[in-house]
């Protein structure tokens, strides 16, 4: 029975043989614990230090040196060791370090890249590797055969790649990524509406960052991934009310959208884009917009309630026009009827001047007021999440 | 309940045979001895602690009294803490011991289990090795360096790009 005894004496064995070595061994377990906080400092150097130090700080350091590679300062000599050309032996001793990388990120690469290294560097990365992020250039078709095998990949981000990459194709490339959770399409995408249909999204893509153009009439069919619950649209090429109204009027996103972030940066918007908004998409719990394009009505023309729990303001899309379209008293007699399920407004940094002050207090008090009177046990227990905030767009949409 | 708690002690001997006594809510900082207890019961006579001599049995003691009134670690939640490397004052004061001691701290928090006292100990150890070269992480700490020159070398060679970094400002 007691196991803990029999465990004590092994112990005791096993230190007195250790005690005669005057270097104190330490487990691996607890080496990689100690490289782990070095590695949350962020500190490449550091990592590759540890690396030199012995075998056993080798095996405890070397896959938090690749988890996440900041190969901008030094790309070249980065693939040189991760894929190395064909021509140099694809020697008996390669180490498969490409394996160990699980984010990689090549965003503030240029010219550093070709379209055919990074489909070789993608290749050799596939295994493990859960966030990508395209280059701007030499991001290409070449690299859809890599693409659809990083089965573990959780998250693609395409967002900066400036050539275009044909819309099927990419879909096909990810529909086995069983993984996927979040997608950032190009500003070069062209939706093709029927070619699309046939081709499956893969099955647990939930966020889409949306972008480019799609065809106005027939993008109402358009298929939306199944468990599609946050969408995100910007850099599209045209967002005026008649095109956002076919994008988003599918009754399965109707069904299933929690979370529609509107940039500023879309062509085209005007305030009747956001207008149009609640009338196909009841279910939002949340919602960010330009603040320009956020105008009275939005507030006034509620019938029913909406399911709108948090409201984030963003940076406007001109400086010619007042950065914030509406009054705070549309807002806030609105919390009494269409936005009653409204708990939170969030408003970009932009708006933290002091001409802003009395609308942020002012609808702060007016939330916090509605909800201790309305609901006074969730008041108290959720008081900290109640009223107006700072935010920037990207943390906001993270949250949801 | 606290109260009647304070009064309940155990004795714990180190490994070099000197018996220590403690209450009971320090000693369960350490889930070893609080989860030993609770299956088999108050022993009624020094729990040996064997691997653990008295110089750091002390050293633990004094950490586990510092922080008695801690909310106990599930595990899970502290997930976060570990992201960073800040240490509080006292902390950082008590860490202030030779590189044997602070190794027999976190070799005797990791037996014992207590995983705040091990944290602090690896993030001590993570903070001291900021900066240093591999030599003079090896002669900080007393490591023996067993790679061949060929391996060095290799290595080196492998992560070189790592070199080429500008830490963050």
């Amino acid at each position: 029975m007691p196991n803990y005894w029999n465990q004590l004496q092994y112990v005791l064995i096993f230190t007195s043989k250790m005690s005669q070595r005057t270097e104190i061994f330490l487990p691996t377990e607890i080496i990689i614990r100690i490289v782990t906080f070095v590695a949350a400092d962020g500190s490449q150097l550091c990592l590759h230090a540890c690396c030199l130090v012995s075998r056993q700080w080798y095996s405890a350091s070397v896959a938090l040196l690749y988890a996440e590679p900041d190969v901008q300062h030094a790309f070249e000599k980065f693939t040189a060791t991760v894929c190395p050309p064909i021509a140099t032996s694809r020697s008996k001793t390669d180490p498969g370090l490409g394996n160990l990388v699980r984010i990689l990120d090549m965003s503030p690469l240029v010219h550093h890249s070709t379209n055919s290294v990074t489909a070789r560097l993608l290749g050799r990365v596939k295994e493990n590797l859960e966030v990508f992020i395209a280059p701007m250039i030499s991001f290409s078709v070449n690299s859809f055969a890599s693409l659809s095998k990083c089965y573990n990949l959780s998250e693609l981000n395409l967002s900066l790649v400036y050539p275009s990459l044909p819309f099927v194709r990419l879909k096909k490339a990810i529909r086995n990524l069983n993984k996927l959770e979040f997608l950032s399409l190009p500003r070069s995408t062209a939706i093709l509406v029927e070619r699309s249909a046939c081709v499956q999204w893969p099955p647990r893509l939930r966020h889409i960052r949306f972008s480019g153009r799609f065809p106005i009439n027939s993008m109402e069919s358009f298929s939306w991934p199944e468990q599609l619950s946050s969408l995100t649209l910007v850099g599209c090429i045209d967002l005026s009310v008649n095109a956002i109204s076919t994008l988003i009027c599918s009754r399965h996103l109707g069904r299933q959208l929690r979370y529609l972030g509107i940039s500023y940066d879309n062509k085209f918007l005007q305030p009747e884009s956001i207008n149009a908004v609640p009338r196909f998409l009841p279910n939002l719990r949340s919602l960010s917009v330009p603040g320009d394009l956020l105008q009275d009505d939005f507030f006034n023309n509620n019938g029913t309630p909406l399911s709108l729990e948090y409201l984030a303001i963003e940076r406007a899309t001109t400086t010619n026009m007042s950065p914030l379209g509406f009054s705070e008293r549309s807002l806030i007699s609105a919390l009494d009827y269409g936005l009653s399920n409204l708990r939170s407004v969030f408003f970009d940094p932009v708006y933290s001047t002091p001409s802003y002050s009395v609308i942020f207090v002012s609808i702060n008090d007016a939330l916090k007021a509605q909800w201790k009177r309305r609901s006074p046990g969730e008041f108290a227990s959720q008081e900290s999440k109640i009223g107006t905030f700072f935010t920037i767009q990207s943390r906001f949409m993270r949250n949801e | 309940m606290a109260v009647a708690q304070v009064q309940d002690q155990l004795t714990l001997t180190s490994s070099d045979g000197v018996d220590i006594t403690v209450d009971r809510d320090i000693a369960d900082r350490s889930l070893l001895i609080k989860n030993m207890l609770s299956d088999l019961g108050d022993p009624g006579e020094p729990i040996p602690i064997p691997n653990v001599n008295e110089s750091v049995l002390k050293k633990v003691i004094e950490w586990c009294t510092h922080h008695r009134s801690d909310a106990p670690s599930t595990g899970e939640e502290d997930d976060n803490r570990r992201k960073t490397t800040d240490i509080d004052e006292w902390d950082q004061k008590f860490m202030q011991v030779d590189q044997e001691m602070l190794f027999e701290i976190i070799l005797a928090a990791n037996f014992l289990d207590i995983k705040a006292l091990l944290d602090v100990g690896c993030k001590t150890v993570a903070n001291m090795i900021k900066g240093k070269s591999p030599d003079e992480i090896r002669k900080t700490f007393n490591i023996q360096n067993d790679f061949t020159p060929e391996e060095e070398d290799q290595i080196r060679r492998e992560n070189e790009w790592a070199e080429e970094y500008e830490s963050p400002p």
